[in-house]
């Protein structure tokens, strides 16, 4: 098999992308922020200076220091430690909401596009309904039919945001079936399997792809605003949300401690989205010469 | 017995959408994109199809590769009906009949590189049992339409118009097919490019034993390639003969007009002295009555207005639908 | 004779591109007389589209004149600030038709509207729109618009290709301007089609006297159009001849090659190739840059770059073979 043409042919378009990447700044930029955060889920109890949960009531909310590079909480916690530990949920609710998503979006989508009819109709209709209600309004609702847990948050903010994916994937494959060189396969007999997994889906790839980018980022986003109002991660569990909650009651006593999640959010959101931009450019043939 | 042959061909699109117009309770437009279309190709013939944008001429190309259903009438590829092949007999048509489409680029997936374009059908048809020689096959194909081998690795917007025509008649040309259906494969290229296409199609042409279905739009490029015309006029074929007799001899006054709206470049006239048809073609939805090129036609008369001509033999071989000859 | 309404002198254009030039336009010398239809006839990237630009100054800001001047009427135009230029050359002395005219139009507006801004515009805001109406119709009227009241109302959707390409020639008209540029303009459009619209252009020049530059790859529109023809190779202009005189006796080869590549001009087995492809701007071949691909090329082609020469009356070619 790695002696055939296909692969090696992948290889080639492979080691073209991965090449085209290395002269774009935001790759770097992007893929060094997603390292940290995925080598921090990882490899927390090894990276993490002290115990995340281990409370120490003389130490409260004390500013950075030696021993507590970013300080302490109001249980005498090491935030770094907390911060590292809260890499976990945070990859878990970015990567699995947009699996889910994505998933469900192109399988949903495709199939209203291709096949129409009634159940073009049925799908679309479950896309408006969901989009109906106000994010926040469905989250909380299904939250408290399921109870608050971290695949209850995953699953349901993958549900969430589908009917995105779904309307892109539908409008763009309806488009990318009029091509002509949908047209020139069919003409050569191609079945729809590999019209769809050869010609359509990687043509409309760029514009999902771009999308999950960004709400990976949103995910993170909705994870923190759920767990600070008590509906996602349980203490003592950390995720940022849940520290954000917990250093917003010390705001004027310890204005720091609210820096430290806040920032890892903002970076993680740059990380995403700056590494799917220049993703989409570099799988773009068209949008670069060749290197 | 004839490679293809169409019989009576019928293609119509019905236009009913929409709620107001259901309300409205008018019935289904029938829009006539081709209305009783019969021809037929012989063996290593090339048979061009020429007409004005709407003419229906697009429409009996895709049906004759069953690209789509026809409203009635009958395709006929060696003797067989096309519309009720079987799933393994419509793969061997697939195999034994293909498309060479109008707009050279955007007829290659811009994902692919050459190399995976030309490949593809051979994959899809399952002819390849060990893709490590693939690379000599693709470049044995690169190699009959002029295109070196370097030209396996690019992607299709960096080829040129021309090269890209090439790509398309190479992957066209992957399964040793009998039948080519060329949708206008010149147009839009530069006047030297198109001659070089010209030439090659020709030469492909002897050399493999093809047989061609050439839609058009230019009775000099129909010439040069052609052996047989049939000239469309709103969904209608309205003189269908040899390429030398519509050349010396047409009768159809479309035709006649076809022909005095580019004369070429080999004797001296103007636009300006030129008898230039009147009008534009009318909308397939609401044809005219009687003959549908009547309002265009300086030698109308009554008849015309209301009776339908039918295409009849002027003299052996030479058919046309026109009052004035019968 | 008549003054000559256009004179380009030794015209040379550059493109910036990634921080270095490249000359898209070279040594373009040519005279355009009063009411004469001159046809610009090249390839794709033979640099007809960017004269025809260059002299309306529509390029974009990456482009620049580095040489030579162009005169309209006499005075030299290249030297008109920006605000003069718009004033008194574009849209009144000069107007332009482009490829597609559905571009061209707007959609949001009526036909009528947009015709009678121009007149609005035309009367210097003088008269009111209302009075102007009568004058728009009759404009449509007279380039063949059935039913120009009913028309007038219209929007550019309900028009078809050759109907928005007659809007377009009324509005280029109506400023009754000395020179019309004119990009292509039935290129979208078919046959027959083609064939009035450029009847009714040709019984407009004869009507308004005006000189018509007519950029076009159809030799065999052309044909029937012009009255000479200037070919174009590579951003230069390598055979300027009248038209009968170009098709019967082409002095260039590149002119030949290209005439012989027509399946009407020569009913052979087999139609002539030009081997190659027009090279890009920035790899132009040193020389004559047609020499790669010519079959008479000789040393010198390969050395100088031949210039325009009256090879017989007003018959100009750019090649050595007439030197030797």
């Amino acid at each position: 098999m790695f002696k055939s043409q296909k692969f090696f042919r992948f290889k080639k378009k492979t080691i073209r992308v991965i090449k085209i990447m290395k002269q774009d700044y935001r790759a770097y930029l992007g893929g060094s922020i997603i390292m940290l955060i995925l080598i921090s889920a990882i490899f927390a109890p090894l990276i993490a200076p002290a115990d995340p949960y281990k409370t120490n009531v003389t130490k409260r909310l004390e500013g950075p220091s030696l021993e507590n590079l970013l300080g302490t909480d109001s249980l005498g916690r090491d935030i770094l430690s907390r911060l590292i530990y809260a890499a976990r949920p945070a990859v878990l609710v970015s990567f699995g909401g947009i699996i889910i998503s994505l998933i469900v979006g192109i399988i949903l989508g495709l199939l209203a596009a291709y096949v129409g009819g009634i159940l073009e109709s049925i799908i679309l209709f479950i896309f408006d309904v969901i989009r109906a209600f106000p994010p926040i309004i469905l989250i909380l609702v299904l939250l408290s039919i399921v109870g608050p847990s971290l695949l209850s948050v995953i699953v349901i903010l993958g549900v969430t945001i589908m009917p995105r994916y779904g309307r892109v994937v539908r409008a763009d494959t309806l488009s990318e079936k009029e091509e002509d060189f949908v047209e020139a396969a069919r003409s050569l007999g191609a079945d729809n399997s590999r019209i769809i997994f050869k010609h359509i889906l990687p043509n409309i790839f760029a514009s999902v792809l771009v999308l999950s980018g960004m709400d990976m980022a949103s995910m993170i986003m909705w994870e923190a605003g759920l767990s600070f109002l008590g509906l996602g991660l349980q203490p003592p569990l950390s995720s940022w949300g849940v520290m954000l909650q917990e250093s917003y009651q010390y705001i004027q006593t310890a204005p720091l401690m609210i820096v430290w999640p806040a920032l890892a959010i903002m970076l993680t959101m740059l990380g995403f989205s700056t590494f799917a931009e220049s993703l989409r450019v570099a799988l773009n043939p068209k949008l670069n010469q060749e290197v | 017995m004839a490679l293809v042959k169409v019989k009576n061909l019928k293609k119509y699109f019905v236009n009913n959408d929409g709620l107001l117009y259901k309300l409205a309770n008018k019935g289904p437009i029938n829009v006539k994109a081709v209305d009783d279309v019969s021809f037929k190709i012989e063996k290593e013939d090339t048979l061009a199809v020429v007409g004005e944008s709407g003419c229906g001429k697009t429409t009996v190309a895709r049906s004759v590769l069953r690209l789509i259903e026809p409203t009635a009438g009958e395709i006929l590829y060696k003797g067989k009906s096309i519309n009720d092949f079987n799933k393994k007999e419509l793969k061997n048509f697939r195999s034994d009949a293909q498309m060479i489409l109008q707009d050279p680029r955007s007829s290659l997936n811009p994902r692919f590189i050459v190399e995976e374009i030309v490949s593809e059908p051979l994959y899809i048809h399952d002819q390849i049992e060990d893709d490590y020689n693939l690379l000599d096959r693709v470049w044995e194909l690169l190699d009959m339409v002029g295109l070196a081998k370097r030209y396996s690795e690019l992607f299709p917007h960096e080829l040129s118009g021309g090269q890209a025509r090439r790509v398309g008649i190479a992957r066209a040309l992957a399964l040793q097919p009998e039948f080519i259906v060329c949708d206008e494969p010149t147009s839009g290229l530069d006047i030297s490019i198109m001659s070089a296409i010209l030439n090659l199609m020709k030469k492909l042409q002897q050399k493999y034993q093809l047989t061609y279905l050439w839609i058009s739009h230019n009775l000099h490029e129909v010439r040069y390639i052609s052996n047989k015309v049939a000239v469309m006029y709103l969904g209608k074929i309205v003189e269908i003969t040899d390429t030398e007799t519509i050349f010396n001899n047409s009768v159809h006054p479309y035709t006649e007009a076809l022909f005095s709206s580019l004369r070429g470049v080999n004797d001296d006239w103007n636009y300006k002295e030129q008898d230039i048809i009147k009008g534009e073609v009318p909308s397939p939805i609401n044809p005219p009555s009687g003959c549908s090129f009547h309002p265009r036609c300086k030698y109308s008369f009554d008849k015309c207005k209301k009776i339908e001509p039918e295409l009849e033999a002027v003299e052996a071989g030479h058919l046309a639908s026109c009052h004035l000859y019968n | 004779m008549p003054d000559k309404i256009l004179k380009i002198n030794d015209l040379a254009v550059e493109y910036k591109n990634k921080g270095s030039y490249l000359r898209v336009l070279e040594d373009i010398t040519l005279e355009l007389d009063s009411g004469e239809i001159l046809a610009l006839v090249g390839e794709s990237g033979s640099g007809k589209s960017t004269l025809g630009k260059t002299i309306l100054r529509l390029l974009p800001d990456s482009a620049r004149i580095i040489k030579g001047g162009i005169f309209f009427k006499g005075k030299d135009i290249c030297n008109l600030s920006e605000k003069d230029f718009n004033d008194q050359i574009r849209g009144q002395e000069m107007a332009m038709v482009i490829q597609n005219p559905q571009n061209a139009l707007n959609p949001v507006f009526k036909v009528g509207t947009q015709i009678l801004d121009i007149l609005y515009f035309k009367s210097k805001k003088q008269k009111k729109r209302k009075e102007l109406k009568k004058e728009a119709v009759q404009i449509l009227k007279k380039v063949g618009i059935s039913d120009p009241e009913y028309r007038f109302n219209e929007y550019p959707h309900q028009f078809s290709g050759g109907m928005k390409q007659r809007v377009m020639l009324a509005m280029a008209f109506i400023s009754n301007p000395s020179l019309l540029i004119a990009d292509e303009p039935t290129t979208a459009l078919d046959l027959t089609v083609e064939a009035q619209i450029l009847n009714l252009l040709s019984n407009l020049v004869d009507e308004y006297k005006t000189s018509i530059l007519y950029i076009s790859h159809d030799l065999g529109v052309v044909a029937g159009l012009s009255d000479r023809i200037a070919v174009m190779y590579a951003g230069g202009i390598v055979e300027i001849a009248q038209t009968r005189e170009l098709f019967d006796h082409p002095n260039h080869p590149y002119t030949e090659a290209l005439l012989k590549c027509l399946p009407d001009y020569q009913q052979t087995e087999k139609l002539q190739t030009i081997p190659g492809e027009v090279p890009d701007p920035g790899n132009y071949p040193a020389g004559c840059k047609f020499h790669p691909r010519c079959s008479y090329s000789f040393d010198r082609c390969r050395q100088e770059v031949p210039l325009l020469k009256e090879i017989e009356p007003d018959h100009f070619s750019a090649c050595f073979l007439n030197e030797r």
